[in-house]
């Protein structure tokens, strides 16, 4: 089965087609909310940027035009959102982040005990090892630069290309791949210190 | 795993661990939105609007500010220029006073009649201090020459009109040599000694030509 690509079926949405819509929101909807929860201080704080960018989406539905893809389109619009949130509250949030921090090592929580139910057939022992290695990795993301967390959930959580990140957020290819580059080696150092191997 | 992450396990790690999604109630009320947009629309003007209330310009700092620099810019441009506000009412008083000094000077009996009418040219150029911009120096010197005429007898009122008629054409200071001229040949008349008065009556004409148009019957008759 073909699948109608994005920039029709919001042009359809566009049209009053509700149904497009909702094809639309359900193939986005994760991803652009990992981005914003991983980016922001609480996850109440990433409901309200996620809820904020599909409201815009949605009131510029009438003007939408197909002159670039549509997710790059959608990104753009949190990418926005992203940066004018850190602008209004840039001293609060880095107060707000230490805070996180500390409780994001405590205990895991309801989504990562999800994530737990799903690796039952694996040993004990393998289970909390993964599931700790992924806290970690999570705390550890939480602790890089703005732009090179941003960069690597681009990448690997959007599936973005380089070029594409770096027409996003108004960068050269070279400079995003450099952004990429160094956060991985940071998460590798960041998780190596947190599991004690360094 | 070893003991040594590749970018590969990290990248594998953070999808393993990447699960959160948006929450039922989450997804229902973007749903909502994006089938009643017209509702939006008219809600988020509502929500961004009630919290924030633009304070009217003066209870702004900028809008104090503002205010208090252009007072002191009105301030300062008023006390610079306030020497060239009063200059012409200076002007003018001096004018009145030096025709006071002047009529004084002659040392004759009309003295007594022309007190009166200087002293409302004092006045007078006091009230040009207010309201002085408006007026030019010719309306100046006009009503303070206006404003010296003796106006002792009704039997001189006449000349004296007539000597306004072509005096007032002239130059403030010969203006007001001609009158000091005139109101001595007047009292060369008075006391009689009408030979004086045709010299100096003469000598007046022969100095402003002018004056022999509109000269009064009294002066013609003395020329005779």
């Amino acid at each position: 089965m073909t699948e109608i690509v994005d920039e029709s079926l919001m042009l359809q949405y566009a049209q009053g087609d509700g149904h497009a819509f909702t094809a639309l929101y359900t193939r986005h909807k994760d991803s652009l909310y990992r981005y914003f929860l991983r980016q922001s201080a609480t996850p109440e704080l990433a409901e309200e940027l996620y809820q904020n960018v599909w409201n815009k989406l949605i009131k510029a539905r009438s003007t939408y035009q197909v002159s670039s893809k549509f997710t790059t389109w959608l990104y753009r619009i949190a990418h926005n959102e992203l940066i004018d949130h850190y602008r209004r509250h840039s001293t609060e949030n880095k107060v707000i982040t230490l805070n996180v921090e500390d409780k994001e090592t405590e205990v895991p929580n309801e989504t990562e005990a999800g994530y737990l139910a799903d690796l039952q057939q694996k040993n004990i022992d393998e289970q909390l090892h993964l599931s700790q290695q992924a806290s970690h990795l999570r705390w550890c993301l939480k602790q890089l630069p703005r732009q090179q967390k941003e960069a690597f959930l681009l990448k690997h959580e959007s599936g973005f290309t380089l070029n594409e990140i770096a027409k996003l957020v108004g960068e050269s290819s070279e400079g995003v791949k450099s952004r990429i580059r160094y956060g991985i080696t940071k998460l590798k150092h960041c998780l190596m210190h947190k599991m004690g191997k360094v | 795993m070893s003991d040594k992450f590749t970018d590969h396990d990290i990248v594998r790690l953070y999808r393993e661990g990447a699960t959160e999604k948006p929450s039922a109630e989450l997804d229902a009320k973007i749903f909502a939105l994006a089938k009643n947009p017209v509702e939006t629309k008219s809600q988020i003007p509502l929500q961004s609007a009630s919290p924030i209330k633009k304070p009217a310009l003066y209870q702004t700092w900028y809008g104090q500010l503002s205010t208090a620099a252009s007072l002191v810019l009105v301030t300062i441009l008023y006390l610079h220029n306030s020497d060239s506000f009063n200059e012409p009412a200076d002007n003018a008083n001096e004018q009145a006073t030096n025709q006071l000094m002047e009529i004084e000077a002659t040392g004759l009996s009309s003295i007594k009649e022309t007190e009166q009418p200087v002293n409302n040219s004092l006045q007078k150029g006091i009230k040009q201090k207010v309201s002085i911009k408006k007026r030019s120096q010719k309306q100046v010197s006009n009503i303070m020459a206006d404003s010296t005429l003796p106006s002792a007898s009704s039997d001189n009122e006449t000349t004296q009109l007539n000597k306004v008629k072509s005096i007032s054409q002239m130059m403030p200071e010969d203006a007001l040599e001609v009158r000091t001229d005139f109101n001595k040949i007047d009292n060369l008349l008075a006391t009689e000694q009408s030979e004086k008065a045709r010299e100096r009556l003469t000598e007046l004409l022969q100095k402003y030509p002018q004056l022999k148009a509109d000269l009064h019957a009294r002066y013609m008759n003395l020329l005779k």
